[in-house]
């Protein structure tokens, strides 16, 4: 990538840094670019992104991973776009969002950024929960799945899986039931909305959910959707329509104003309490939307409604946008903007902080922790706060437990569980990549596995493999000895200078293959490789002994190493990295081309059963709400005299 | 039954525990087989280590030779192999080391006998030799039966048999093993030092640990916060320093230091079994984790199901309210 490929090229220079994208409304401050406001340095602010954009698409400076950081600590909040008072305002965080492009499609990113976005791919959802889990916060509210209703209520990703955002979720689905809307739910069907993938800059990711939402949505003829979240919100009003998807979108708040409007909700049971409003970017800024909660929260008896200073157009973003309610790249100080938005909210002396969005929730409650300000101040989304006035009590489901083994007692229950590369699998490629990069060669990558697994081929061709092989036999739970026999037959048809496996695989662990196919080919080898440097005839490496030492070798090649975690950092593989990689043609062989008939793949060692490990000791749990867990724990450590 | 075989490891003038715990377990299958246990130790002297064994086994085969000064697994498999032909025994036991990583796998290959890795329990049922194996990050245990055959190879996983004293007087054999063989297609450059900085975990009352669920190095910041009310160091399991979080001098675990502090405070660390061998000496141990699954919970003393951003906040305030108190 080079500056001139960077599609604002002609427009990045004009920005000369004069330091008004930081302002909130009275320019008095500087502190209103959340990312600012964390770290007080030019670098984190608009301006300084852009310079430092400039300077590494035209090679004044090399990407790192403290660049990286700082472009990705960009919370999207529109601050600096809505104060810019240059023409060229309206592309700046584009800008931004570009550069952020550019490191998603040569993989390298954050590792959080990178976490997030994989789990977005597997599960389609940041937290990497199970799809099937999805549609869980429903249970027992008596919410239906969408079938012919006025409304889609589109729960997003945070609603449906943060417990307490789950909460929300539910309240706000009781509150329309009561009012008498037609809505449903999609439940585990339900996709990952995109919008801040977008905003972190993995286009073709974005792209892909936002097809497939559209496609869903008109499949089942929906014609209006109301969001839990303003991220969804944005994500379907402004952007679903260049993928034809023309709904009718609306965030909740605005639904409510209207029932309201149209006398449909009983708020009559009130809601005792001053309350101050934090107004979300991605309904406020990012969609002119100021209005339609302050209507709903002074319609509401017995709440008094005071400001705070930074409102509106000028609110203090939470620092969960952009992703960093996950990726957390403002996080851990007294300036991180979300503890300053909580400090600020109580200097009103309102008791509640309102918000109208499950991230802003979630980052100011733990705020608000963080400041020791339980007793004083409480985050309330707006639906729970109405939910109450309509006399509503909201109740919670607890999460089960992951694994669960299958009938046959052969195998463990897959549906729910998505599959990757293996963790191990992941750094030997990445050490293959940049041995490729340093040295030239070409890698193939090799799998045994059924037909789904050209998925895992598929992510390898994306990280940078030249050719894929997949060998198509089930292997599992089998012996590792066959595997490593159609292994050793397959590469000993192919010129290699150096075999690398992962040192175990996360499932099974046996650590046996690479080790294995090494005697089998009658090559050198070596396990648990944690350097590596390569010559032309031998290669220096060292591996791993218990308890921190480490020993070295010389090997001579051709030669076999089993990786080990934290060789090296892997790259992010892209969306768009994966699709090219789809046009890259995959072999498929089955044990019998290669020569190997079923008598000779006969496991010596056989699995008999499976069965969940035995209950044992467990530990003493604290339960109940946070302060009072911890609480109890502190005192625990003081009465075991442990300070 | 044929007589087990235990291999006993020394690195650095000391048997490693693992061989005693192995030799512990071969003892206990011995002795319901009615069979006898042969100990082979390898080295370029083996005797101290010989007549440490022989306190378990019926027999000890000590192979001597000037190149045997480390531990190095090419030479081993030659040693191993030629023995079990000789010898035919019905099993091979090895601590799952880094070591057995490098030489079970090979070593079984080339006597085309069946091998079970990193088991956490092996029993004999009516002849059959039977392992169990822990699966799925802890999750699950598979229990494997072996093919008819002479010899099956187990390797043991660490930290899981007790060490039992022995009581036998084995008698010590003495090998003299002639290499033709020059191994220079890998040479052994030597030990690498590990990276030394400030800190020294081993000596810390208080731990507070993190895992991979701390999700930034930004956020080592607040667990600092908390070590400090508490007067005590930051370590963490190896994602934190795979990701370089943390540098590796505060890594607990197998692959990294083995600590006994007073308090262990695990954050989202799942607990994997290569984290709890180094830190289940621990007075108390306290996790604190947002999957009620977690093996850490079987360790630990108390528990807190819940997120930790949420937790360490209010925690390391509620311990200095206390302490001012």
């Amino acid at each position: 990538m080079t500056l001139a490929d960077y599609k604002y090229a002609d427009t990045i220079h004009r920005c000369f840094r004069c330091g008004y994208c930081k302002f909130p409304v009275n320019w008095m401050d500087v502190n209103n670019c959340p990312a600012y406001a964390r770290f007080r340095m030019e670098t984190y602010s608009c301006g300084g992104r852009l310079w430092l954009t400039r300077a590494w698409l035209s090679g004044e400076i090399d990407w790192s991973d403290h660049l990286a950081e700082i472009l990705y600590s960009c919370t999207a909040c529109k601050n600096c776009e809505v104060k810019c008072p240059l023409r060229f305002n309206v592309d700046i965080l584009n800008m931004i969002i570009a550069a952020k492009s550019e490191m998603v499609e040569a993989g390298r990113i954050p590792s959080s950024v990178k976490k997030f976005l994989e789990n977005i791919q597997r599960q389609g959802n940041p937290y990497g929960h199970p799809r099937v889990k999805r549609g869980e916060w429903m249970e027992g509210t008596g919410i239906e799945p969408y079938q012919g209703h006025d409304f889609l209520y589109y729960v997003g990703c945070v609603g449906s899986y943060d417990t307490r955002a789950q909460e929300v979720a539910r309240a706000l689905g009781k509150v329309m039931q009561k009012a008498g809307v037609s809505f449903g739910v999609l439940g585990n069907d339900e996709n990952c909305d995109g919008n801040e993938v977008n905003k972190l800059g993995e286009e073709t990711l974005f792209e892909m959910l936002a097809e497939e939402n559209v496609a869903q949505f008109k499949k089942l003829g929906i014609q209006k959707v109301v969001t839990l979240s303003p991220h969804s919100y944005n994500a379907m009003k402004n952007d679903y329509p260049m993928f034809n998807g023309d709904f009718n979108v609306m965030h909740y708040i605005q639904l409510l104003d209207s029932l309201l409007g149209d006398d449909r909700l009983d708020i009559s049971g009130g809601y005792n309490a001053t309350v101050t409003y934090h107004d979300p970017c991605f309904l406020g800024r990012w969609n002119n939307e100021y209005e339609a909660p302050r209507n709903v929260l002074k319609a509401i008896p017995g709440i008094q409604l005071i400001e705070m200073e930074r409102n509106r157009d000028s609110t203090l973003c939470c620092g969960g946008g952009g992703g960093n309610f996950y990726i957390d790249l403002l996080g851990g100080s007294e300036r991180s903007p979300a503890r300053i938005r909580v400090r600020e909210a109580h200097a009103t002396g309102a008791g509640i902080l309102a918000v109208a969005c499950p991230n802003c929730l979630t980052m100011f409650e733990d705020a608000v922790k963080a400041e020791g300000l339980e007793e004083e101040l409480a985050v309330r989304d707006v639906s729970e706060i109405v939910a109450e006035a309509c006399g509503i009590r909201v109740c919670d489901t607890s999460e089960a437990d992951a694994i669960k083994i299958d009938s046959s007692q052969r195998d463990i229950e897959k549906s729910g569980l998505a599959f990757k590369i293996n963790d191990w699998d992941e750094y030997a490629l990445e050490a293959a990549l940049q041995l490729k990069e340093k040295l030239g060669g070409t890698i193939t990558a090799v799998t045994v596995g059924p037909q789904e697994w050209n998925d895992i081929l598929r992510r390898a061709l994306a990280m940078g493999a030249d050719t894929g092989i997949r060998i198509d036999h089930d292997v599992a739970s089998e012996d590792p000895y066959i595997v490593a026999l159609i292994l050793k037959t397959v590469i000993q048809r192919l010129p290699h200078d150096l075999v690398l496996f992962g040192a175990q695989s996360e499932d099974f662990g046996s650590g046996q293959l690479g080790a294995m196919v090494a005697e089998m080919l009658g090559i050198p080898h070596a396990t648990l490789v944690v350097s590596l440097e390569a010559e032309e005839n031998e290669i220096h490496i060292s591996r791993e002994l218990e308890a921190g030492t480490l020993e070295s070798y010389t090997i001579e090649l051709p030669a076999l190493l089993t990786i080990h975690t934290g060789i090296n950092q892997p790259r992010y593989i892209s969306l768009g990295g994966i699709k090219k990689a789809m046009e890259k043609e995959l072999q498929v062989m089955s044990p019998n081309d290669l020569g190997l008939s079923v008598d000779m793949l006969i496991p010596m060692v056989k699995l008999k059963r499976l069965e969940l490990p035995p209950k044992g000791k467990e530990a003493e749990l604290i339960t109940g709400q946070p302060e009072a867990t911890a609480g109890q724990l502190a005192k625990t450590l003081k009465e075991a005299g442990i300070f | 039954m044929s007589s087990i075989f235990v291999m006993a490891e020394h690195r650095n003038q000391a048997l490693a525990d693992i061989s005693l715990q192995t030799l512990s377990k071969g003892r206990q299958l011995a002795d319901q087989a009615q069979t006898e246990l042969l100990a082979v130790v390898i080295g370029k002297d083996t005797t101290t280590y010989a007549e440490k064994v022989a306190k378990w086994a019926d027999k000890v085969i000590a192979v001597k030779n000037d190149r045997l000064e480390e531990p190095l697994a090419e030479p081993y498999q030659k040693i191993l192999a030629f023995l079990i032909k000789e010898r035919k025994p019905k099993i091979v036991l090895m601590g799952h080391t880094s070591l057995a990583m490098d030489l079970a796998p090979p070593l079984s290959v080339e006597l085309e006998c069946p091998l079970a890795t990193d088991c956490t329990d092996i029993s004999l049922q009516n002849g059959d030799v039977i392992v169990t194996r822990s699966i799925h990050n802890g999750k699950v245990n598979a229990a494997y039966s072996f093919a008819p055959c002479d010899t099956v190879i187990i390797t043991t996983r660490i930290g899981e048999f007790p060490i039992e004293e022995g009581n036998r007087q084995g008698q010590i054999e003495e090998i003299d093993f002639p290499f033709e063989e020059e191994f220079n297609y890998k040479k052994f450059e030597g030990y690498v030092a590990q990276e030394v900085g400030g800190v020294d975990i081993t000596q810390a009352d208080v731990l507070v640990s993190v895992g991979r669920g701390i999700k930034d190095k930004e956020n080592i910041e607040m667990v600092q916060k908390l070590a400090e009310v508490l007067g005590g160091e930051v370590s963490c399991s190896r994602p934190v320093v795979d990701y370089g979080w943390l540098p590796s001098e505060r890594q607990v675990g197998l692959s990294g230091k083995t600590v006994k502090p007073k308090l262990y405070l695990a954050l989202a660390i799942s607990g994997s079994f290569q984290h709890v061998a180094g830190m289940k000496s621990a007075k108390m141990t306290v996790a604190i984790n947002k999957d009620a699954g977690a093996p850490i919970f079987k360790v630990a003393d108390f528990g807190i199901v819940d997120d930790l951003f949420k937790i360490v906040p209010i925690l390391t305030r509620k311990i200095a309210e206390l302490k001012d108190n």
